[in-house]
């Protein structure tokens, strides 16, 4: 019943949704999902080509690693000395290992180390080494050890 | 005219009528856009959360991870025409429906590893790029499976299931391959097995993935096609399809494993026996991909 009573005015828009009947039925693809798509599309060629040229571009420079002394802080009855490795190099390194010595004038006081599990082409990763004697009256000495290649 | 815009409704009839019904389309687009994120969380959340598949993306040779976006496209427009988010009708739309797979793959794995704070702020561009990409394609596959996961199952694509010929069939145990072999290749557990393993052991799980690959092959052709599998004769199944399939799960777990650099700088032997390993599920995985649709 109530079809009825709108049925003229929707007559009167016929001849004009006729057109968009022969429209959308020859795609049958709404417009949103052509919007979606089309994200897809230039996801996939933006992700691809960025990925070409950088794999084309990338230097398989050698690892390098820069240590940084971060801050130092009393933890209870440690001292917790924050450290920063840089990787500068253009290859990534896994299970970095890191050690920290405590030294008075030439002899070893203490010795501590980490072992960082990956330190991504110019990435960095922060860790610490815990040291009983108070790292800010000796001289601490950082150095890499070695990596394995991933 | 209203009412057959009701009825055309309640049909599914692909045709829209007027606005109201356009409108509608939208809707279920919308819909299935939904579905479509769940079905991508089911099969990819997994997978987000391994930290094998998160280091992956530090080291993956970035030409390699491109041809495997690249290749990962045909893998996803075939999954369309066999099930997708939903039912379609010809390449054109399974092609569509292929990228907005892979978009919603990719905002899938991008949220997920922000929020699981995986990628953050302190992530390379390069890292970001590779882990999200690289996650994404699982995620959008499983985008495609959400349909035949999350009912509202069409049986436009059940028809289609049932009569995929031939190279149909090998599509399917390749896409099934990938995405099995894609689970457990970036994980140390291969290669642990293979150090344990003796030729012995190596021969006899070549021979087992074999034999099960028949089995499933056998049993679900039995489903299908209640006495053709019986009349059929042996050697015709076993060549064209279960020797098939095992050569197809061999290559694709030497394919997923080269992609992820897992081949470099291993002896053949070596290469060999991490290949049958990953085969073994691989080969599961393309034997059902039949039922998992």
């Amino acid at each position: 019943m109530i079809n009825q009573t709108t049925e003229p005015t929707v007559q009167q828009n016929d001849p004009a949704t006729d057109i968009t009947v022969n429209k959308t039925t020859t795609t049958n693809i709404p417009f949103l999902e052509w919007v979606v798509a089309i994200i897809g599309l230039m996801i996939v060629t933006g992700a691809i080509s960025y990925l070409v040229y950088q794999g084309l571009t990338e230097k398989k420079t050698p690892p390098q690693i820069l240590l940084k002394v971060n801050s130092i802080t009393i933890t209870g009855t440690n001292y917790l000395v924050q450290v920063k490795a840089i990787n500068q190099g253009g290859e990534t390194v896994k299970e970095l290992q890191i050690e920290g010595t405590l030294k008075n004038k030439g002899s070893v006081i203490e010795t501590s180390n980490i072992t960082f599990a990956y330190v991504p082409a110019k990435s960095e990763r922060m860790g610490g080494l815990f040291f009983t004697d108070d790292p800010r009256t000796l001289t601490l000495q950082l150095r890499a050890l070695g990596y394995e290649q991933p | 005219m209203n009412n057959v815009t009701l009825e055309s409704d309640i049909s599914d009839e692909p045709e829209s009528s007027d606005r109201n019904n356009n409108k509608t389309s939208q809707q279920k687009f919308l819909f299935s856009l939904a579905r479509a994120f769940g079905g991508a969380l089911l099969f990819a959340l997994p997978m987000l959360m391994t930290v094998e598949i998160w280091e992956l993306g530090l080291y993956i040779y970035p030409l390699r991870l491109a041809l495997f976006l690249f290749m990962a496209l045909p893998l996803l427009t075939g999954f369309s025409w066999y099930s997708g988010f939903k039912p379609t009708n010809g390449l054109k739309e399974d092609m569509v429906d292929a990228f907005v797979a892979y978009a919603v793959g990719f905002c899938t794995s991008a949220l997920a590893l922000a929020l699981l704070t995986i990628v953050g702020k302190k992530t390379s561009a390069a890292g970001i790029v590779a882990m999200v990409s690289l996650q994404a394609v699982p995620a959008s596959i499983g985008a495609l499976l959400a349909q035949s996961q999350f009912g509202n199952y069409a049986k436009q694509e059940k028809k289609k299931q049932a009569e995929a010929g031939y190279w149909g069939e090998i599509f399917l145990m390749i896409a099934g391959a990938v995405f099995f072999a894609f689970n457990l290749a970036p994980g140390d557990e291969v290669v642990i097995i293979g150090y344990k393993m003796t030729a012995w052991n190596i021969t006899i799980i070549a021979i087992l993935s074999l034999v099960l690959m028949h089995a499933f092959v056998y049993f679900l052709q039995f489903r299908e096609q209640e006495s053709s599998a019986q009349d059929t004769p042996f050697g015709q199944t076993f060549f064209r399809f279960t020797v098939v399939g095992y050569a197809i799960a061999l290559l694709m777990s030497f394919y997923i494993l080269w992609t992820f650099g897992r081949t470099d700088g291993l002896s053949v032997e070596r290469n060999l026996v991490n290949v049958i390993i990953l085969a073994f599920p691989a080969t599961i995985g393309a034997a059902v991909t039949r039922l998992i649709l």
